[in-house]
């Protein structure tokens, strides 16, 4: 589980977190949403220690993160960043990297950790694709095999920076499945996605951030009912139920089509 | 590639290596047999065969060996660290850096072997740690870390030359120094740099896992678990001491830090756990090769070796650059 207590962050002096408070519970996915520039990847970056509070304090599993060292860190919190190069490496190779917390110095993978990534990479579905160069690779596939990275780090919580970012539709819905089932895992599982459908679609839990501070957290059905949304975006969001349950359709201010 | 095709390809390219460290103790204006050469390992120095081999070939072919291999793993660290694979010890300011460290002993008569290693490793350590923190500071990207690096290079070249010319006996055996050979290596310098290569090589070969996963980016390290920061420094570090420890006895040969990795990863991808071993036996062999070349093509001239690898290395890197392309589009 992890706590936000207090937690202010930002870039050099410029602080874009202000005063967050918010607790990311295992066995749950939580969409972390709002408008471009909120602070979504900072906040992420920031319980990864990438940037360190400015005050506040972030708690894993109720020990301060600023005293773990990276290495604990990345045994209790896995991190899967927006962007990244492309490594020329093959898919179990990626995927036997995130047992790299697992090992000390000199670190030399061990027949368990390569028995570790054979069985995540089955988990994600892509077992054939082992020895598949990471290159040569669609989008989509490569976001699994960083998913299934994260499965082989075995940290009690998975943080993914836009996930779903430049994939087919098709592609998205494995990913966010992917998610869900890390949640099953008991995993606490924190999303940040830009569209606003599919995080109140897919989240147990939404936590709606706006110029750095919190909006809203509660459930989807919570956040949408409260009329937060529609505020913080400045569009008009309408639930629509249907055989699979609740559908949420996003239009402009004043565009009278959707309703 | 499975582990069957890479086994066969490291065979390969560890034949080449012996191939051409057999011809470049035996070749030369005085040729070896194979038996005066085993006579000479055998028997020390006791007769002219043997004060050959030991006072001219072994050093000369152990200074290509260390320098080709240092350089190379130099390249291939430094492209890994910045993920950027324009950068290479010659081309950011790496080289010209501890070659002006280089010019600087020579000036000041400080030509102790242990102290010209530490100056080039110095030099080389101050211009890849310019380079990396302005990049860092400005948040550069990879075009203009590679345009900085040159732009450095430009200077530290200038200041070398600059040396040079009010400094004469600085100069001593400058073309082979600008260009890279090994016409001049003295057991003086090649003893302590060699240890310092052989040291950094060691090191780097236990940090490959760490290499290839700060070669994710910064972000996806740390979030493995890497102290990023702190391992970039040291691997720059270490690529910083293996190129200024080359440049020390062999000079500023220029091409192999960028086009041995580039030929390693067509021939061996994969990781950095094949890559790394990988460059460092393909670097030994083209530099041997290539000083085999410049004491034979215009025998009994000699020229430096870095010009036979320039004019190999040039049109190897465009073609691969061209496939490269050709594939990216395909």
């Amino acid at each position: 589980m992890i706590v936000l207590h207090d937690l202010c962050a930002g870039y050099g002096s410029r602080e874009i977190l202000h005063s967050v408070n918010a607790t990311f519970e295992n066995g749950k996915v939580t969409a972390l949403i709002g408008p471009n520039g909120c602070g979504k990847s900072t906040l992420l970056k920031t319980v990864v220690q990438i940037i360190r509070p400015m005050s506040g304090q972030v708690l894993i599993d109720g020990k301060p993160a600023s005293e773990l060292s990276p290495i604990e860190l990345a045994r209790r919190a896995a991190y899967l960043p927006q962007s990244r190069p492309v490594p020329e490496i093959t898919a179990l190779r990626m995927v036997l990297h995130g047992r790299f917390s697992h090992l000390h110095y000199p670190r030399r993978y061990r027949s368990e950790d390569y028995a570790a990534a054979e069985e995540a990479l089955r988990w994600a579905g892509m077992e054939e694709y082992a020895q598949q160069s990471m290159t040569s690779m669609s989008g989509g596939m490569r976001q699994k095999i960083y998913i299934a990275a994260a499965l082989a780090q075995d940290a009690g919580a998975v943080l993914m920076d836009e996930p779903t970012t430049h994939l087919d539709i098709s592609h998205q819905l494995l990913v966010l499945d992917t998610a869900r089932r890390l949640a099953e895992g008991g995993r606490a599982v924190i999303l940040v996605l830009h569209d606003l459908s599919q995080a109140l679609r897919t989240a147990d839990s939404v936590l709606l951030l706006s110029k750095g501070e919190v909006a809203y957290c509660g459930t989807p059905h919570d956040v949408y009912r409260s009329g937060v949304l529609d505020d913080v975006f400045g569009v008009h969001i309408e639930q629509v139920l249907t055989r699979s349950g609740a559908h949420y359709v996003c239009s402009a201010r004043g565009d009278t089509r959707s309703g | 590639m499975n582990k069957s095709h890479a086994a066969l390809r490291f065979i390969l390219t560890g034949s080449l290596l012996i191939a051409a460290v057999l011809l470049s103790l035996c070749v030369g204006s005085s040729g070896l047999t194979l038996s005066e050469l085993f006579s000479a390992i055998a028997n020390g120095p006791v007769d002219v065969a043997g004060r050959i081999f030991w006072y001219a070939r072994l050093p000369r072919t152990a200074a290509c060996v260390l320098a080709g291999a240092a350089l190379a793993v130099s390249g291939a660290v430094i492209q890994g660290v910045l993920a950027n694979k324009l950068a290479s010890p010659g081309i950011i300011g790496v080289n010209a850096g501890s070659g002006l460290a280089v010019t600087i002993c020579c000036a000041v008569g400080a030509l102790s072997g242990w102290v010209v290693a530490g100056a080039a490793f110095a030099g080389a350590l101050i211009a890849v740690m310019t380079v990396v923190l302005a990049a860092q500071k400005l948040r550069a990207s990879k075009t203009v870390v590679v345009l900085g690096g040159v732009a450095l290079n430009s200077c530290l070249s200038a200041a070398s030359e600059a040396i040079t010319v009010l400094v004469p006996d600085a100069g001593v055996q400058a073309a082979d120094f600008r260009m890279g050979g090994f016409s001049s290596v003295a057991h003086t310098r090649l003893i302590p740099a060699g240890i310092m290569i052989i040291a950094a090589l060691a090191v780097i070969f236990t940090l490959l896992n760490e290499l290839e996963v700060l070669s994710l980016g910064e972000d996806s390290a740390q979030g493995l678990g890497l102290p990023a920061r702190r391992m970039r420094t040291i691997l720059l570090g270490l690529a910083a001491l293996l190129a200024g420890s080359a440049v020390s006895f062999a000079g500023l040969l220029g091409f192999v830090g960028l086009i041995v990795p580039h030929m390693a990863r067509r021939i061996m991808p994969g990781g950095s756990n094949r890559l790394i071993p990988f460059c460092a036996i393909g670097g030994a062999a083209l530099v041997t090769l290539c000083d085999l070349l410049s004491r034979t093509l215009f025998s009994p001239h000699e020229i430096p070796a870095g010009i036979p690898l320039a004019f190999i290395g040039g049109p190897v890197f465009i073609l691969l650059l061209v496939k490269s392309r050709r594939e990216e589009s395909e």
